[in-house]
């Protein structure tokens, strides 16, 4: 039987692979808006080497994925869980669309719906954080579709573009996940009778 | 005209002082306390494991190290004007020099430590924050059941920005956790009303 728990409706995750995926990396690093959206640390240049080599004696506390396209296969980012909390049941979640032409188009947030689903599930995670530039407002709509609730701001966290800007921060419960399973079991409940 | 960089005290207070840490000196009684939670907590922000005085010794160390290595961590100890004997400890866990942010912590061993010395220490660490570091921002976390610190924080302008739904487990509940911080701007707003 072939296991169904990491694909979504768009995307599949797939564990991270140093020497097959270090290259797409390296390539992702050269477009400054992925970079610079990805992270608060300064946007840098890096070889596939190095992405490799940073994979392979990396930190296996983490639990990284490449986001894989169902409709060509195709690697498109990455998506992983850190920071765990194991008394507090907690982590924090990371996302990257790499591929430009795959942005804006529900693969994110059908990524972060499947590694919801392992994090509860699998897991057995209470909750589950991120965080999340102010003026990114496509991620943030991204992760409202997911089932995140915002839960503040951090003001003026950054400093890029001699501007200081706010972070925001967003949670998941387990709870909160699983009324959204529920609500999803209900339309489809409905559209079945409705097709009836 | 007197030069407030060179005759400004940054490590001495009207009642504690802020000294560095002594690895061989202080593990034991960090070791004793951590048998509590809360600080266990605060200072591993992991899973609440005691530690005993030798291998607290050599976590100091470690730690003692990294920060000295990476200067993205600075530890102090906080001591009664004129003891020797450790009160508590305040600390930046993370130092964040691009974007001039950084975290506090403080504990203190006793707990009414924190009405008959909070204050005091926490004047030091602000003006070290704003004026030593050049920070913009500091920000602090905790429980919902640390109250008498929360109160402290606000006391002082802190401003409470994040609520993180059950993100603390303690004694067998999930507990929120809030994010305080303040702005350099708010700090100093603060200190001219002071000294009116």
């Amino acid at each position: 039987m072939i296991n169904k728990l990491f694909e979504g409706e768009l995307v599949r995750l797939i564990p991270i692979d140093p020497e097959r995926d270090a290259k797409l990396f390296s390539t992702w690093s050269k477009d400054s808006e992925y970079s610079r959206l990805l992270d608060i640390s300064p946007a840098v240049r890096f070889s596939a080497q190095m992405v490799q080599n940073w994979f392979e004696k990396g930190d296996h506390n983490e639990h990284e994925f490449m986001i894989q396209s169902l409709g060509d296969n195709r690697m498109i980012g990455f998506i992983d869980l850190s920071g765990f909390n194991w008394a507090a049941g907690s982590a924090w979640v990371g996302i990257g669309v790499g591929e430009r032409d795959y942005r804006g188009k529900g693969y994110g947030t059908d990524a972060m719906k499947v590694l919801l689903h392992y994090a509860f599930t699998e897991l057995n995670l209470h909750r589950v954080n991120l965080n999340v530039f102010g003026f990114n407002r496509r991620a943030i709509r991204s992760y409202e579709k997911a089932g995140f609730k915002y839960e503040g701001t951090e003001r003026e966290r950054i400093l890029k573009a001699d501007q200081r800007w706010d972070v925001l921060n967003m949670g998941i419960l387990k709870s909160d996940w699983d009324l959204l399973q529920n609500e999803d079991r209900v339309e489809v409940n409905t559209e079945i009778e409705v097709a009836a | 005209m007197e030069n407030s960089l060179i005759t400004k005290q940054l490590f001495t207070g009207s009642q504690v002082e802020l000294t560095e840490l002594d690895a061989e000196k202080d593990a034991a009684a960090i070791a004793a306390w951590t048998m509590q939670p809360a600080f266990n907590r605060k200072l591993f922000r992991g899973t609440f494991k005691p530690r005993q005085a030798a291998e607290m010794k050599k976590k100091l160390q470690e730690m003692l190290k990294e920060a000295d290595e990476n200067k993205q961590a600075i530890y102090f100890a906080i001591r009664k004007i004129d003891s020797p004997d450790l009160a508590g400890m305040l600390w930046f866990p993370w130092v964040d020099a691009q974007h001039q942010t950084a975290w506090l912590d403080m504990a203190f061993i006793e707990e009414s430590d924190l009405a008959a010395l909070g204050q005091d220490t926490l004047d030091l660490a602000l003006y070290y924050a704003f004026m030593e570091l050049s920070l913009n921002r500091l920000a602090v976390r905790m429980g919902a059941d640390e109250p008498a610190l929360m109160y402290l924080y606000e006391e002082n302008g802190f401003i409470r920005e994040v609520l993180r739904r059950e993100n603390v487990f303690n004694q067998g509940r999930f507990l929120d956790e809030y994010v305080y911080a303040m702005l350099r701007t708010e700090w100093k707003e603060k200190q001219s009303g002071r000294s009116l």
